[in-house]
């Protein structure tokens, strides 16, 4: 079987390699017998890269050599004597034959050839022809490094997206995860390239962590592997004198937490200092100063405060900052998170509506949330806002389909979930459900009902009334109930059906989002564990339970006071403006969480749309409505925000719905010249729903529309009414977050075809949509 | 040597485990599959969006059996499987030539 091809190279074995009880060691061993397999000649070197050049060679790690000449002409034959007997050895050999030159050359346009290049070290032969190897490949790296790292960013940023995140992954990548030891010799590279500082020793110790269980992974699996697998994991803790397998997960996942960490920042570093003036910016540069939300702006493609923003006196601040950063998909400046760690006030419990209102936004923003969390729980911003996390912070999950540890596992949620708002009636539940279901993970009982009783709690210190503490404690504590009834129970069976409807109350709306949530919650799991057959299954049984619930049709707006008011804010309440001249009267009233907007005025064709169109020409975001006009005469109530600043004067809103009443003011124009001037943020793409309920009401039909929020949504939706001459009897308006959901009572008489209602409702989604 | 294989309605697949273990089956295959007999596909309308297909999703089920216990197995099988309602499914025998046990390398009856 294996034959040496030469009498003197001592023959080794892999075991030996591995057997030896360090690192150190185990460099020496492959040292002194890859030294004796080189024949001794001037201009002839072997040096290793990789672990071996680095002295921490794996127990089953590739070796990487290169055999250096300075022009020997049979180099060919020599060099098979070299590798053929560690081939023959059973060794897994990476190799190369060059000269220094070449492998400098190389070195200057591949970027992983230069980083590996910095680790060379001669093993044996002609020690000045190493030496200058090394001396070229250091100088080569630094003065190459402008082309060289965006090269290292990509590939680093493509073998972290193919391996995962080392911290959060249950079975995770030791080496080439993000956060994994790859991070680490790139740091040193940057360090190198006189670009960041040097890693500093928690990195360090995170580094040796790393390398203590990749060596204990390959002796227990007796292979050349880097993903601690699962089945490995028992042994690999026992070698390394931890007591659980949670223990090994958790300890990984903080070294990884802490490599991921400096690795963005040092590439933060590396690129604004090569980017600064002189053409070679590695991200295209945003616009500068960018505003996002009221004291947010974009800077340089990070998320920082406005000029003169104080956190200390606003407690809310740090949210909308969560919120616009998850939004544009940009990372926190480490400056402004300082700040905001430093200067922020806690929050009042319960939360403000302000408070929530980011919160939920913050989670409809998809996959932007994931670096955000992060951001946060490193900051310990989001421990103090949700302490209940740190339950299951790092907490690893033992169950063969999950792919994430649990705090990773509820962020995915939230952000597959975003992606389900238009399902719901309320967008806000599901996506603080999804953040949450998981949450009694890691004690001694069962989860549903642990997470329930701690998830009640925590919906209340965010803000929600009891309806909605009760809508969240369900869906926590239901939330496997779909899953684990439509594989056990027959879905046509009317005791089944029973069963369900039973434990949501009978209501159509929580089995909407307990479908949506079970939805989100596989698809977060890990891939291929929300397939089509799945979904087929589940989809069939809340078919057959929706079948026997009685339809949920939107409620009918109240005529007055339907828009939910957060009550007096005490003596010193700041006493209401108005403007009024008879026929058309505008009162502006501070609320808690921005101004309520009443207007009052003889009823005429398309008015709603004319004052949803003038709100939103001041930059004032609706966040509810109720509208109704009873005898000719309007009542319409808004509670807005303003996007900027202070509202306008009530005087100015009047005088400019008088000139759009009188057709002076062109609404539409001035509305999207505003929309092409403040691009809008991307933001999980989803299609309008527009849902038609018949029998809502004796004298009405009720269309309900699921848009994504922007700004003048009122406006584009209720000009197609106008559009098309059908008088909106009342509407209702609420966003929550992100969403949208606007509910229109029109005549019947109007909308009774589906031709009619095919047509309205193509236009509605034109219209919600936008340009 | 027997191949006992069957395809029943999903929410049927603990009710069979549980019966064949009575009947001292020690391992069973299963997988999720989608298909159709006599109670064919259709399409369902829910809040608009139709979420179906021409399958239906079924699980499908293999045990090894040795030749004498392969009638009473499918009886379990089908006992337990049966809802009277249309789409409970097939169950069928086949067949086997020869088997090994990938561990011990064990051959024929023995690696049942």
């Amino acid at each position: 079987m294996v034959t040496a091809r030469q009498a003197d190279p001592l023959p080794l074995r892999p075991a030996e390699v591995a057997a030896a009880p360090g690192r150190l060691q185990r460099a020496a061993l492959l040292d002194r017998w890859l030294g004796s397999l080189l024949p001794t000649r001037s201009g002839l070197s072997l040096v290793a890269v990789g672990g071996l050049g680095r002295r921490e060679p794996a127990p089953y790690g590739d070796l990487d050599l290169i055999l250096v000449h300075d022009g020997i002409p049979d180099i060919g034959s020599i060099a098979d004597a070299v590798w053929y007997p560690i081939w023959d050895a059973g060794l897994r050999l990476d190799h190369s034959v060059r000269t220094a030159e070449e492998s400098v050359r190389l070195a200057g346009s591949d970027a992983v050839a230069g980083l590996g290049l910095l680790d060379v070290r001669p093993i044996a032969g002609d020690q000045k022809l190493a030496e200058r190897l090394r001396h070229a490949a250091a100088i080569s790296w630094r003065s190459r490094s402008r082309t060289l790292l965006p090269r290292l960013r990509d590939e680093r940023t493509r073998r972290g997206e193919l391996a995962g995140d080392t911290a959060y992954l249950v079975e995770p990548d030791l080496k080439e995860g993000r956060g994994g030891m790859r991070d680490v010799l790139v740091l040193r590279a940057l360090a190198a390239a006189q670009l960041s500082d040097q890693p500093g020793p928690a990195v360090e110790a995170a580094y040796v962590l790393l390398l203590d269980v990749r060596d204990a992974l390959h002796r227990s699996s007796r292979r050349r592997t880097d993903v601690l697998v699962r089945q490995e994991q028992i042994p690999v803790m026992q070698m390394l004198g931890m007591q659980t397998e949670d223990e090994l997960l958790q300890r990984v996942s903080g070294a990884a937490r802490a490599i991921s960490f400096a690795t963005a920042a040092a590439w933060r570093q590396v690129t604004s200092s090569l980017g600064m003036g002189r053409g070679g910016r590695l991200r295209p540069g945003l616009p500068v100063r960018t505003p996002l939300l009221e004291g947010v702006v974009s800077h340089e493609g990070e998320v920082t405060l406005a000029r003169g923003v104080d956190p200390g006196e606003d407690p809310v601040l740090p949210l909308r900052v969560a919120a616009a950063a998850a939004e544009c998909g940009l990372p926190i400046s480490p400056a402004t998170m300082a700040v905001l760690v430093e200067r922020h006030q806690p929050l009042p419990d319960p939360w403000p509506d302000a408070a929530r209102t980011w919160f939920v936004r913050l989670l409809a923003a998809g996959r932007g949330i994931v670096e955000v969390f992060e951001a946060f729980d490193q900051s310990g911003l989001l421990q103090e806002y949700l302490p209940e996390w740190q339950r299951i912070r790092g907490l690893p999950q033992r169950h063969p389909l999950h792919l994430y540890t649990v705090d990773r596992h509820l962020v995915e949620t939230a952000a597959v979930a975003a992606e389900l708002t238009r399902r719901v009636r309320r967008p806000d539940l599901l996506l603080i459900a999804a953040l949450l279901h998981d949450i009694g993970k890691g004690g001694e009982g069962e989860h549903c009902v642990e997470g329930a009783e701690i998830a009640a709690p925590m919906a209340r210190r965010i803000g929600l009334d009891e309806d909605e503490v009760d809508t969240i404690t369900l869906m926590v504590g239901q939330h496997l109930l779909l899953p684990h009834t439509a594989l056990r129970r027959d879905p046509t069976d009317s005791a089944t059906i029973g069963l369900i409807a039973d434990r949501i109350g009978n209501r159509l709306d929580q089995l909407d989002l307990l479908h949506a949530l079970s939805e989100a919650d596989a698809r977060a799991t890990g891939p291929g564990v929300w397939s089509p057959w799945r979904a087929h299954v589940i989809a069939d049984l809340v078919h057959h339970v929706a079948a026997a619930l009685a339809p949920d049709i939107p409620h009918e707006p109240k005529t007055s006071a339907a828009v939910k008011s957060q009550g007096s804010a005490g003596s010193n309440e700041p006493r209401p403006t108005q403007a009024d001249d008879g026929s058309l009267r505008v009162v502006l009233r501070p609320d808690l969480d921005g101004f309520e907007v009443a207007v009052d005025s003889v009823d005429q064709a398309g008015l709603l749309s004319q004052i949803a169109g003038v709100l939103a020409l001041h930059q004032l975001e609706i966040r509810q409505a109720a509208v109704s006009s009873v005898g000719g005469h309007v009542h319409d109530v808004f509670a807005v925000r303003p996007l900027f600043g202070r509202p306008p004067e009530p005087s100015l809103l009047a005088a400019d719905l008088r000139s759009s009443m009188t057709g002076t003011l062109p609404l539409a124009e001035r509305l999207t010249a505003r929309e092409r001037a403040y691009p809008r943020v991307t933001r999980v793409a989803q299609p309008t729903e527009v849902i038609w309920y018949d029998d809502a009401a004796a004298e009405a039909t009720v269309v309900e529309v699921r848009a994504t929020d922007r700004a003048g949504l009122l406006y584009w939706l209720t000009s197609v009414f106008e559009e098309v001459g059908i008088d909106v009897i009342s509407a209702r308006v609420e966003t929550f977050g992100a969403d949208a959901i606007d509910v229109f009572y029109l005549p019947v008489d109007a909308t009774r075809t589906d031709q009619v209602r095919r047509r309205l409702s193509g236009m509605l989604q034109a219209a919600a949509e936008g340009p | 040597m027997k191949l006992v294989t069957a395809v029943i309605k999903p929410f049927k697949l603990e009710d069979v485990k549980t019966a064949l273990e009575l009947h001292g089956v020690e391992g069973l295959t299963v997988s999720e599959v989608q298909g159709f007999g006599r109670q064919r596909g259709h399409t369902e309308v829910y809040r608009g969006a139709e979420y179906q297909v021409d399958f239906v999703p079924k699980v499908k089920i293999e045990v090894l059996v040795s030749d004498d216990h392969a009638s009473a197995v499918v009886d379990a099988l089908v006992e337990a499987a049966r809802t009277g309602q249309i789409g409970d499914g097939k169950v069928w025998v086949t067949d086997i030539e020869d088997l090994a046990r990938v561990r011990t390398g064990e051959r024929g009856p023995d690696a049942l």
